[in-house]
C-alpha cells in the first residue's frame, strides 16, 4: 500500500498548523515580548516568567495538583476493579453497561455541573428527599463532582485493556504455581500498565484544568489553573495565560512520554 | 517458445537492504516457472515487481516485448493468488470473483457465465452466495485462483498460494494447479519455500537465495545436478564429500578414485561431490567406502540409515533395513556421483 | 478457585457506587425538568411546561441548532479525512508511523483549555473571523485523532495485501479504496464517527474559545446564562431529553445486535 503514503501529508500539514505553530507561540510569549494581539514586537524578556512565582500562580498550581491529584487516585481505586469486573464479567449485556458509562457524556457537561452545584446548595431540588448539603467551597464537593464527571475515562481505558487480555495468561501463571493474588500483581497489573497511564492521563490533565467545575462547585473562591489561563486570556493579558499553559503544556509532556513508553500508538487512548 | 517476459538488470532495495541483485530471467508463454529459495531470497519482492506493487530501482521488464516499468498495477494483464488469499472480507463468493470483471464493465450476464464457468473450473459450483468467513482455508484458496483467472491474465502470479494448507490438501492442489495451468494455457509464477512443491509442479525451476539466482533449469536438472552447494542441500537431502577432480571423468574423494560423468574442470581441481541418499546402496563391508551403521529410523517409505565413515556421517534411504554396528559398504553407480565446483 | 482478588462483592459494590455517582447529577436534572418551580423545593409539583418552553427560547433553539449543525458537519468531515489520513498512516514504515501517531495523539492528551489557546492564537494570528467557522475547525481538529485511533487498528487486522488485490483485479487505487478498504474497516469507521458526534456535542471548554458575540452552541449558551442567574429549566429539559434519547437508542442497538448475533449463530 506504498502509493497511498501521500495521504499523511495534509494530515502533517493540518497538525502542523493547528499544533506546533501555536506551541511555538506559546513559548515565545513565555519567554519573549511576543504577543499575537496587537504588534509582533519580539525582544527577550523575563517578564512573564515571573508570574509564577507569584502567590497566585502557585496557589493554583498547588490547587490542581491537589483537586487533580486527589481526584485521580480516587477514580483510579475505584475504576479500576469496575473495568476489572466488566472485562472478567460474561453477561452477554456487558457491552451495553460500559456503553451506559458514557451516557452521562451525553449529557451537557455545564448542565451536570449545575446539577451538582444544586445537589451541594442548601435549597435546592434534593430538599425533596428531606436531604441538605451546604458543601459549596468544600473540597470535598470539588473531588466528588470532579469523580463523577472524569470516572468514565479512567474506566474506559484500564477495561479496554483488561478485556483484550489473554486469559490463558492468567491461567499459565496459576499454572505455574501463582496464587490469585501473585497472578494478578505478576500479569495482570504489568500487562494493564498501558491502560492505567492512558486512564490516569484522561482524568488528571482535564481535571487540572477544569475552570467552570471549579468556578461553580467552589462557589468561586479556589482558583485552579484553568480558571487562571481562562481569567487573564479574556482579560487581555495574553502573555500570563500563554505562561500558564506553557506550565500545564509541560505537565502533559511528561505525561505523554509515558504514554510514548508504554503503548506506542496510543491504542489505550480511546 | 515465446518469450513473453524478458527481466533484465532488476535491482530493488528497502532501506539499503538490497533484496534483489540485478537479476536476468526471462519466462516463456505457458510455461510453470518455479522461484524457489529460503524466505527473505528476495522470491516475493520479484513477483510484486512483476505485479507492479513495487518499483525496481535499476533495470527493466519486457512484457510480449513491450516495456511494463510504468504500467500501473490495475493495467497489466497479470493477475495475482496472494499468500493468505487477501479474499475481500466484505463481499461474497460471486462478488470476491466478479469484482474485476465489474470494474472492466461487462456486461450482468456475461459476468454471471464467466463466475459459474470459473467456479466450475475450480470446483465451488453453488458456492456463489456463501460468505468467505464460512470457507476452509481450500474452498478459500481455490475462490483466490478463481478471483485471479476469471480476468484471462497472460501471467498468473502465486505467492506461495499453498502456505497454509495442510499437508494433504497441499498435495491435491499440487496436482490441480498443474492441471489447470495446461487446461487454461496461462504462464504461471509460482513462489515458494517448498523444494517439494517446486519440483512437482514445474517446468523450470529458478532457485533464489540473497537476492540472486543460483541456478536456473529443470527439476530434474536443479535435483540431479546442483551447480553449488546450497543448492544441493536446499532441494532435499545429501551428502556432501569434498574430493578432487583428477582429469576429465574421473574424481577422488574418500581417499579413492571413481570413473564419473562430469569433465571439463581443472587438472586436480577441488570440488565437492553430492551423493543423493537414495543413490547410495549398502552391501555387506568388501573395498571402497566403507563404515559402521549408527543409526536407523523407519520412515514409512524407506529406512533412513546413518553411517559412519571415518568420523563423517552418510545418510542412505534404503528399503532394507540394516542392524547397528553393521559394517558396510556403500556402493553407487558413477551416474550418482554429482561434481560441484566450489 | 473463582476467587477473585477484589472479591466479587466489593467489585460490584464499586461498580454500583460508579453508576450511582455518574448518573446522580443527571436524575437530577431530569427531576429539575419535570418539577414545576424554580426556586421553591418544598413539595414537588409535576410538569411538562418546561419541556415545552424549549420551543419558546429563542437562544436556547438557535444554540440546538448551531450544535447539532456543527456535530453533524464535523462528524462527517472528520470522518472521512481521519479515514483517508489514517490508511496513509497505515501504509507508513513501522518508524515514521510511530513519528505520525505522537503527533495525532497531542490533540488527543492535550487538555482541552491548551487546544482552545492553540486554536485560538492560530485562527486569530490567520484572521479567520470566529464564531461559526472557527467553531467548524475546532470541532474537526479534535476529531481528527479520534478516527484515526478507531480505523487504525481495523486496518492493521486486514489482510496486508488486500489493497494490492484490488489493483490487481483492475481498480484504480481510488476505487480500491472506495471498493475493498472502506467496507471493510467500516465498523472503526462508525465507531470514529459516533466518537467525533459525541465529543462535539459535548464539547464546552474548546467551543468557549472560538464563540463570537451572541453566536453559542448549547453549552457555551448556558454558561454564559450561568454567569447572568437566569437559567431556564428549559435547558434541562432539553438535557433530559438528549439523555432519555441516547439511552433508548443504545438499548434498542443492543436488542438488535443480540438479536442479529443469535440469527448469525443459527445459520453457521
Amino acid at each position: 500500500m506504498n502509493s497511498v503514503r501521500r495521504l499523511v501529508w495534509p494530515y502533517l500539514i493540518w497538525l502542523g498548523l493547528l499544533i506546533v505553530v501555536p506551541s511555538v507561540f506559546i513559548v515565545l510569549a513565555t519567554i519573549s515580548t511576543f504577543h499575537i494581539f496587537n504588534e509582533y514586537s519580539f525582544k527577550f524578556t523575563t517578564e512573564s516568567l515571573q508570574f509564577l512565582r507569584d502567590p497566585i500562580f502557585i496557589n493554583a498550581f498547588r490547587n490542581s495538583w491537589k483537586y487533580a491529584g486527589m481526584t485521580t487516585l480516587i477514580c483510579f481505586f475505584i475504576g479500576y476493579p469496575v473495568a476489572y469486573y466488566f472485562a472478567r464479567s460474561e453477561n452477554r449485556n456487558k457491552t451495553l453497561y460500559v456503553a451506559l458509562l458514557i451516557v452521562p457524556i451525553w449529557s451537557n457537561m455545564i448542565v451536570r455541573i449545575i446539577a451538582w452545584e444544586n445537589i451541594f446548595k442548601p435549597v435546592s431540588i434534593i430538599n425533596l428527599f428531606g436531604l441538605s448539603f451546604d458543601l459549596i467551597g468544600r473540597d470535598s464537593a470539588i473531588i466528588i463532582a470532579m469523580v463523577s464527571m472524569y470516572l468514565p475515562f479512567m474506566i474506559f481505558p484500564i477495561y479496554a485493556v483488561l478485556d483484550k487480555m489473554d486469559t490463558a495468561l492468567i491461567e499459565a501463571s496459576r499454572d505455574l504455581g501463582a496464587s490469585a493474588t501473585q497472578s494478578f500483581f505478576k500479569v495482570t497489573l504489568p500487562l494493564s500498565l498501558g491502560g492505567i497511564v492512558s486512564g490516569v492521563i484522561m482524568t488528571l490533565l482535564p481535571a487540572m484544568t477544569a475552570f467552570a467545575l471549579p468556578e461553580r462547585i467552589g462557589g468561586g473562591t479556589i482558583i485552579l489553573l484553568g480558571n487562571l489561563i481562562e481569567k487573564e486570556i479574556f482579560r487581555g493579558s495574553f502573555s500570563i495565560a500563554a505562561t500558564v499553559s506553557f506550565v500545564v503544556m509541560i505537565v502533559m509532556l511528561g505525561l505523554f512520554m509515558l504514554i510514548i513508553r508504554f503503548d506506542k500508538e496510543g491504542e489505550t487512548l480511546l | 517458445m515465446k518469450k513473453l517476459i524478458e527481466i533484465k538488470g532488476l535491482s530493488k532495495s528497502f532501506d539499503d537492504n538490497l533484496v534483489l541483485k540485478s537479476i536476468d530471467l526471462y519466462i516463456r508463454e505457458n510455461e510453470f516457472i518455479t522461484l524457489l529459495g529460503p524466505s527473505g531470497c528476495g522470491k516475493t519482492t520479484l513477483l510484486r515487481v512483476l505485479a507492479g506493487f513495487e518499483v525496481a530501482d535499476e533495470g527493466t521488464v519486457l512484457f510480449d516485448g513491450a516495456y511494463l516499468d510504468d504500467t500501473p498495477p490495475h493495467q497489466r494483464q497479470i493477475n495475482t493468488v496472494f499468500q493468505k488469499y487477501a479474499l475481500f472480507p466484505h463481499l461474497n463468493v460471486y462478488h470476491n470473483i466478479a469484482f474485476g470483471l465489474k470494474l472492466k464493465k461487462l456486461p450482468k450476464d456475461e459476468i454471471d457465465r464467466l463466475v459459474k464457468e470459473v467456479l466450475k473450473l475450480v470446483k465451488l459450483e453453488g458456492f456463489e452466495h456463501r460468505n468467505i468467513k464460512t470457507l476452509s482455508g481450500g474452498q478459500q484458496q481455490r475462490v483466490a485462483i478463481a478471483r485471479a483467472v476469471v480476468n484471462k491474465p497472460k501471467l498468473l502470479l502465486l505467492d506461495e498460494p499453498l502456505a497454509a494448507l495442510d499437508l494433504k490438501l497441499r498435495q491435491d492442489m499440487q496436482y490441480e494447479l498443474k492441471e489447470m495451468q495446461q487446461a487454461l494455457g496461462i504462464t504461471f509464477v509460482f513462489v515458494t519455500h517448498d523444494q517439494e512443491e517446486a519440483l512437482t509442479m514445474s517446468d523450470t525451476v529458478v532457485v533464489m537465495r540473497d537476492g540472486e539466482i543460483l541456478q536456473i533449469g529443470t527439476p530434474e536438472d536443479i535435483y540431479n545436478e546442483p551447480k553449488t552447494r546450497f543448492v544441493a542441500s536446499f532441494i532435499g537431502e545429501s551428502n556432501i564429500i569434498p574430493g578432487t577432480m583428477l582429469r576429465d571423468y574421473r574424481v577422488k574423494f574418500e581417499g579413492l578414485e571413481f570413473d564419473c560423468v562430469d569433465k571439463g574442470f581443472n587438472l586436480n581441481e577441488a570440488i565437492e561431490v553430492v551423493l543423493r541418499p537414495e543413490d547410495i546402496e549398502l552391501k555387506p563391508a568388501t573395498d571402497g567406502i566403507v563404515g559402521t551403521v549408527t543409526d536407523i529410523i523407519f520412515k514409512g517409505v524407506h529406512y533412513e540409515i546413518i553411517v559412519d565413515v571415518k568420523g563423517k556421517e552418510y545418510i542412505i534411504h534404503s528399503t532394507d533395513a540394516q542392524r547397528v554396528g553393521d559394517k558396510v559398504s556403500l556402493v553407487f553407480e558413477k551416474e550418482d556421483i554429482h561434481v560441484m565446483r566450489l | 478457585m473463582k476467587k477473585h482478588l477484589f472479591g466479587t462483592s466489593l467489585q460490584i459494590s464499586l461498580t454500583l457506587l460508579t453508576f450511582f455517582v455518574i448518573y446522580l447529577p443527571i436524575a437530577i436534572i431530569i427531576l429539575l425538568s419535570i418539577h414545576d418551580s424554580q426556586y421553591v423545593f418544598t413539595e414537588f409539583g409535576f410538569t411538562f411546561r418546561w419541556y415545552r418552553a424549549i420551543l419558546d427560547d429563542r437562544p436556547l433553539m438557535d444554540a440546538i441548532f448551531v450544535t447539532f449543525q456543527i456535530a453533524i458537519i464535523s462528524t462527517i468531515v472528520s470522518t472521512l479525512l481521519g479515514t483517508l489520513f489514517a490508511i496513509g498512516i497505515h501504509s507508513l514504515r513501522k518508524s515514521a508511523r510511530l513519528r505520525v501517531m505522537v503527533l495525532n495523539n497531542v490533540p488527543v492528551v492535550n487538555p482541552d483549555i491548551v487546544t482552545g489557546i492553540m486554536l485560538f492564537m492560530i485562527f486569530r494570528f490567520i484572521r479567520i473571523s470566529f464564531g461559526f467557522p472557527t467553531m467548524l475547525l475546532a470541532h474537526i481538529f479534535f476529531s481528527i485523532p479520534f478516527v484515526i485511533l478507531s480505523v487504525l487498528p481495523k486496518l492493521k487486522s486486514l489482510d496486508p495485501n488486500l489493497f494490492d488485490a484490488a489493483l490487481d483485479l483492475g481498480a484504480t487505487k481510488f476505487k480500491a479504496i472506495l471498493y475493498v478498504i472502506v467496507p471493510s474497516i467500516k465498523v472503526g469507521m462508525i465507531a470514529g464517527a459516533l466518537i467525533a458526534f459525541t465529543m462535539s456535542i459535548d464539547d464546552f471548554i474548546i467551543s468557549y474559545f472560538m464563540k463570537q458575540g451572541e453566536f453559542h452552541n448549547v453549552s457555551t449558551l448556558i454558561y454564559s446564562r450561568l454567569g447572568k442567574r437566569q437559567i431556564s429549566p428549559a435547558v434541562f429539559a432539553y438535557n433530559s431529553l438528549v439523555v432519555i434519547l441516547t439511552v433508548s437508542i443504545m438499548i434498542l442497538f443492543n436488542r438488535m445486535n443480540r438479536n442479529h448475533q443469535k440469527i448469525k449463530g443459527e445459520s453457521v
